[in-house]
């Protein structure tokens, strides 16, 4: 019985450092979201914010030096039109490579799997010099377009549409459903499971994305919230109470999302590991 | 049968769901693979592009001779080698406690979730305040009476400090996965052993770790693979500094391209970089299939 119960005093110990030290970043964050940068960087740091107030909020959405409801909105934009893009180019080449038959199909399927063995920078500067020469660069256009081939989307759907069985398509087509409206009204709508795990892992990755818009945005007005809060932090500026209530900002509405579709959630982001 | 102007026009519409995928992923996925491999071989600048010419394996060789290019592989190195084994530590105690599904764990779990919500980006700049001169851990130390560290002006702090970033965002995926590998196992393999009155830790060591070997493997590859990809975090958190100390092979590539306009060696290296990557995969299918055939 004690042996029993010191086990479990061991296990909880362990589990609650653990959550410790994952909610104190946040909680560090949040409060000084409340701080100015002054007594944010004096002397001892503080665990509530009994000198704050929402200044830094104000300056964010008030002051001509940022342009943080632009950067939101942009964010919301890119990652919003680019995840849902993914999602239909990704289901349609996944009834292709499944459901369909064509010349070179098996080719060009083995071709899309390899491209995800490359890692994201491997592609990084021809692609900036394509957009470059498109003339894409500091536009909605040049952070969407590129984040569309999804080699993991079309692989993820290939698989699932796979598991539908033949019956289906069939009897769409004996009622006289065309190939098109086979596709769109029966076997779009039973995807919605793995789309909606996609959307998930696409839309976290491409909201955080720094790199592309790093190279492709230098207009202040254009940057993505992620690129915004990475350019706030300068060798001049390490700390900035503007800094933390910005980065408050980005992260508060995917917790709420969290919150509301936990198991997707997890299922979105641990998808990333099937790739093998 | 069908006829033969049937069967084309099946295929043509065939072809026709693979297109809007397969257009742009030919001009920004397979194209730019193309270019890179090509910009290797070349000298220019960014600038200037008709200024580019062969310049055969120099920009191969220069990754290998200027020190400065080796140091970033060399980090790329020990970022992986030290965060590999305490990442992968971490993320199977936190999995063994946490595996059986009640509603304390779901509490703790929610919790272990959260660095996994939030960008890279963002938790630099939380970290980023956590080890900061007058920040929260030098006050801790001081409390103990320690002296403070000052993270960000030492080489080797400077990539401890990535480290443990590193740590805190990314172990957290691994756990998750081995989690759903832990309740997996079927369960009669457990109660087989409580019947020959195996202890717990015999359970543990002895049943549950054999049968999710495959499972830590696969983890070890993707920790290899995501740490020779480090990027977002370095440049937040240390710029790549003090004097370049902490930057990655993803950084030193991002910076030969487009802050030192050296668009050949920054190829070069992306393409050895890719070689890399691709051995640990096959590397990874080869071991995984040899065991599925066992």
């Amino acid at each position: 019985m004690t042996t029993r119960r010191i086990v479990s005093c061991l296990k909880y110990g362990v589990l609650g450092t653990a959550a410790g030290l994952v909610l104190v970043p946040f909680w560090l964050l949040t409060v000084s979201s409340f701080r100015n940068t002054t007594s944010l960087l004096s002397y001892p740091p503080k665990l509530w914010p009994n000198d704050g107030s929402l200044s830094n909020y104000m300056t964010l959405f008030e002051s001509k030096q940022y342009h943080f409801l632009n950067w939101l909105l942009n964010s919301v934009i890119v990652s919003g039109t680019s995840t849902a893009l993914v999602l239909v180019t990704s289901a349609l080449a996944g009834y292709a490579f499944a459901k369909r038959s064509f010349i070179g199909q098996k080719v060009l399927f083995v071709l899309v799997l390899s491209t995800l063995m490359v890692p994201g920078i491997v592609t990084l500067l021809p692609a900036y010099l394509i957009v470059d020469w498109l003339g894409w660069t500091n536009t909605y256009t040049g952070l969407i377009v590129p984040a569309i081939p999804s080699a993991f989307g079309v692989f993820l759907l290939t698989q699932f549409i796979r598991t539908i069985p033949k019956e289906i398509e069939e009897s769409a087509r004996l009622d006289g459903c065309g190939e098109y409206k086979t596709f769109w009204k029966i076997i779009f709508p039973m995807t919605t499971s793995a789309l909606a795990v996609l959307a998930i892992f696409n839309f976290l990755g491409n909201w955080g994305e720094l790199l592309w818009p790093l190279i492709t945005v230098s207009e202040e007005k254009m940057k993505t919230l992620t690129l915004g809060i990475a350019g706030m932090k300068t060798r001049h500026a390490q700390t900035s109470g503007e800094m933390m209530a910005a980065t408050f900002l980005s992260f508060i509405p995917l917790f709420i999302l969290f919150l509301f579709a936990r198991e997707k959630f997890i299922e979105g982001v641990t998808v990333g590991a099937v790739k093998e | 049968m069908k006829s033969r102007k049937e069967r084309f026009k099946s295929q043509l519409i065939s072809f026709s769901f693979l297109l809007p995928y397969l257009i742009v992923a030919v001009v920004f996925s397979f194209l730019p693979i193309a270019v890179v491999v090509w910009l290797s071989f070349q000298r220019g600048s960014l600038l200037d592009l008709s200024s580019l010419h062969g310049a055969g394996f120099a920009n191969f060789a220069a990754v290998f001779t200027k020190s400065l290019y080796m140091k970033s592989i060399l980090n790329s190195l020990f970022y992986i080698v030290v965060i590999l084994p305490f990442g992968q530590f971490i993320a199977l105690t936190l999995a063994f406690l946490l595996f059986r599904k009640n509603k304390v764990n779901a509490v703790f779990e929610s919790i272990l979730f959260l660095p996994l919500v939030v960008s890279m980006v963002s938790a630099s700049i939380m970290i980023s305040y956590v080890l900061s001169t007058n920040g929260p851990v030098n006050y801790l130390l001081a409390e103990v009476g320690l002296p403070g560290i000052l993270w960000f002006s030492d080489p080797v702090l400077a990539k401890l400090a990535v480290v443990i970033l590193e740590l805190w965002k990314g172990s957290m995926f691994y756990v998750f996965i081995y989690m759903a590998a832990l309740r997996g196992v079927p369960s009669d393999y457990i109660d087989a052993a409580r019947i020959d009155g195996a202890a717990k830790w015999q359970e543990i060591v002895l049943i549950k770790l054999p049968l999710i070997k495959h499972i830590i493997l696969l983890c070890v590859v993707l920790s290899t693979i995501a740490q020779s990809q480090m990027f977002d975090s370095i440049f937040v958190l240390t710029k790549g500094g003090p004097l370049r100390s902490s930057e990655s092979i993803y950084f030193a590539i991002y910076r030969a391209a487009f802050l030192d306009d050296q668009i050949g060696i920054s190829a070069a290296i992306a393409i050895l970089l890719m070689l890399a990557v691709l051995a640990i995969s096959i590397f990874q299918m080869t071991v995984l299939r040899s065991r599925h055939e066992s």
